[in-house]
């Protein structure tokens, strides 16, 4: 290993010996060299990667772009859920999930999942799809989680005997709500203008307490209120009050909100669910998913007749107009 | 049939390394549908399983250590009676149960298995009835407590947060929680995967994998319920698909579903009953191997087809 110097005429690159008499390993005018501790002043060439068998593709959370091609390809209900950390968005997910695994969400079966994977975890409490993966799997993901992006789960379900309804459901972090109320930080709810419908979650033990139900009531109408400006022409919202197992939450709790929501024109319905409890419990878990699917319906729109039938008109210019054959002369 | 190849697959304890001894003795033995065309070139494998058979015993599980298992075994096969036309090969890739799990786990699959699943116009899939390995779906009992403590845990994690930057900024919400692999859960167990839900992944690689004709028909898929003879009488007159609509209904859910495959249940017993059992070893030594053994199809329930072989023909018939 060469030692250098900076200084002229120093040899102690081939004698050791430092012409101003200092020690070669702490002499000022020394070249530092790599073997000593000392980063290296060109960076070393990376290590070759260690032969990586080849995926199949995997069934964790779609990212928009993952889940826009799905909506290309067939009609996604793309369903907004928002609501404060611990509202129960989760455990409203993971309920919905092992009623399906277990054909017990009345009316509807399992038709298909691109993220049974993630569903599966989640269920389980394992990592969300947010969560940072240990950096040695990094490179086995083609897409590594961003935390700047939804994430989105997709289930679809037939209904009944032929229909089938294909679901977009977001696992968001609960701080992405905050965020959005106390920051309006957006960015990424961009998505929810194109919702379906929006459910919003609110903890039914925190409003069964007199003392806790005003703040959750107010933070839900702030809520609203940014949802209003990022969406302006507003999708369904329910308000979904979780923990029914620990009781009802009375209907008088939600007036202000539900008042407040009738006068701006919003639609505003109430789903209690109780996602996990006591199978012996008036609330069984379960309870409520199957309306709160209901909700998801997209709305058929009423059937208007092609034309309207306004009799003649004195100066009608639409020529063809006047060869309708009315049902009245037939 | 024209030179294709198919594959077999599943899960471990399927039934798998059974039902191939049995298939290899119904092709050689020429009794059924499809016949073996020579006799392949490695048949240890096959043959050691047969020998189980022939002695009255279920084969044994394969060591799960064995990485590189030598349970590979390709059959040429043709119709019985149809010498013309080029043979189709039956192929059952070098791997265990336990390595199809870890396929399911990580997605990663090796070269060698990716090339024949790629190859490959059709496959089995083979799910054993009261394995003990078969886990079942997930319930509340299971899960509420699971997220309870993942909340708890992020509640901590995001006070512990809060409190090293005060309110500055705004949350993004990448708590980091503690490093765990992929697959477990945050108490370190590992997460599980219901056989059902296995078996839906299964059916996703095989829809992703298997060629298809250019302007042809849809790749086929049998789906094997292996050890029949196990269900109650009274079940197993309803036929394949309910049992799976009962045990497994998301997977039945998939494959009513499923567009881009063409797929048909089958149940099938190796042995025509349990040969754990000494009083039916008794009944077995009398009629052996080729007088036992039967297929189950959802048009005849209640019907034992003596044929091994019906199930991989129909797989093989486009």
């Amino acid at each position: 290993m060469a030692l250098g110097c900076t200084k002229d005429n120093c040899t102690v690159a081939d004698t050791g010996i430092c012409i101003a008499e200092n020690e070669a390993a702490t002499c000022p005018f020394r070249i530092k060299t790599p073997g000593e501790g000392e980063p290296a002043e060109t960076p070393e060439p990376p290590l070759s990667e260690p032969s990586q068998n080849p995926t199949l593709p995997h069934s964790r959370s779609l990212t928009p772009e993952a889940a826009a091609k799905l909506m290309a390809a067939r009609y996604q209900t793309l369903v907004g859920i928002l609501g404060d950390p611990d509202a129960g968005k989760t455990g409203a997910l993971v309920s919905l999930f092992l009623l399906i695994s277990r054909a017990k969400l009345p009316g509807y079966s399992f038709a298909d999942s691109k993220t049974l994977s993630a569903f599966n975890e989640i269920s389980q409490g394992a990592l969300d799809w947010d969560e940072n993966d240990p950096p040695e799997q990094f490179t086995q993901h083609t897409e590594m989680a961003d935390p700047r992006k939804p994430g989105f789960l997709h289930l679809r379900l037939r209904r009944g005997e032929s229909e089938k309804i294909d679901f977009l459901l977001p696992d968001l972090p609960g701080e992405w709500s905050q965020s959005f109320i106390d920051e309006d930080n957006n960015e990424r709810l961009q998505f929810l203008r194109g919702a379906d419908v929006i459910w919003i979650m609110m903890d039914g033990s925190r409003l069964r307490q007199a003392s806790m139900r005003g703040h959750v009531v107010h933070r839900t109408q702030l809520l609203i209120s940014r949802l209003r400006e990022l969406i302006g022409d507003m999708p369904p919202l329910v308000l979904v009050l979780s923990r029914r197992d620990g009781g009802e939450v009375p209907s008088s709790v939600l007036a202000p909100l539900t008042e407040e929501a009738a006068k701006d024109g919003l639609r505003v319905s109430v789903v209690q669910i109780a996602s996990f409890g006591d199978e012996n419990a008036e609330a069984k878990p379960g309870f409520g998913i199957v309306e709160l699917m209901e909700t998801c319906r997209p709305e058929v729109p009423e059937l208007l007749p092609t034309w309207r039938d306004v009799g003649p008109q004195p100066d009608e210019v639409r020529s063809m107009m006047r060869y309708r054959v009315r049902e009245q002369q037939s | 049939m024209s030179g294709k190849t198919y594959i077999l697959v599943g899960g471990p304890d399927c039934g798998k390394s059974n039902y191939i001894a049995r298939l290899w003795e119904a092709v050689r033995s020429k009794t059924g549908t499809l016949v073996a065309t020579i006799t392949p070139k490695r048949i240890k494998f096959v043959e050691d399983a047969l020998e189980h058979l022939l002695m009255g015993e279920f084969v044994p599980r394969s060591s799960p250590d064995v990485e590189e298992s030598k349970g590979s075994f390709e059959v040429s096969l043709r119709r019985n009676g149809d010498a013309t036309g080029p043979p189709s090969d039956i192929i059952v890739p070098d791997v265990t149960g336990e390595l199809w799990k870890k396929t399911l786990e990580t997605s990663e699959i090796p070269q060698e298995w990716l090339n024949s699943l790629q190859s490959a116009s059709g496959a089995l899939l083979l799910v054993r009835v009261g394995s003990k390995l078969n886990e079942v779906a997930l319930d509340w009992v299971t899960c509420a407590p699971l997220l309870r403590r993942r909340a708890k845990l992020r509640g901590r994690q995001e006070e512990e947060a809060a409190s090293k930057q005060g309110k500055d900024g705004p949350v993004d919400g990448s708590t980091a929680l503690p490093e765990t692999s992929a697959g477990e859960t945050d108490a370190g167990h590992a997460v599980k995967i219901p056989t059902q839900i296995a078996l839906c992944e299964f059916l996703r690689f095989l829809e992703h994998g298997l060629k298809s004709e250019a302007g042809g028909s849809r790749p086929r898929v049998a789906v094997l319920v292996t050890a029949w003879d196990r269900l109650d009488p009274e079940k197993r007159v309803q036929g394949p698909m309910a049992y799976l609509r009962k045990e497994y209904p998301m997977f039945a859910g998939r494959l009513d579903d499923i567009e881009t495959l063409e797929v048909k249940t089958f149940g099938v017993s190796v042995a025509s009953g349990d040969l754990d059992d000494p009083k039916y070893k008794e009944e077995f030594y009398k009629k052996g191997l080729h007088g036992a053994g039967y297929v189950v199809t959802d048009e005849q329930p209640a019907d034992f087809l003596p044929d091994l072989t019906l199930p991989v023909s129909w797989v093989m018939n486009t």
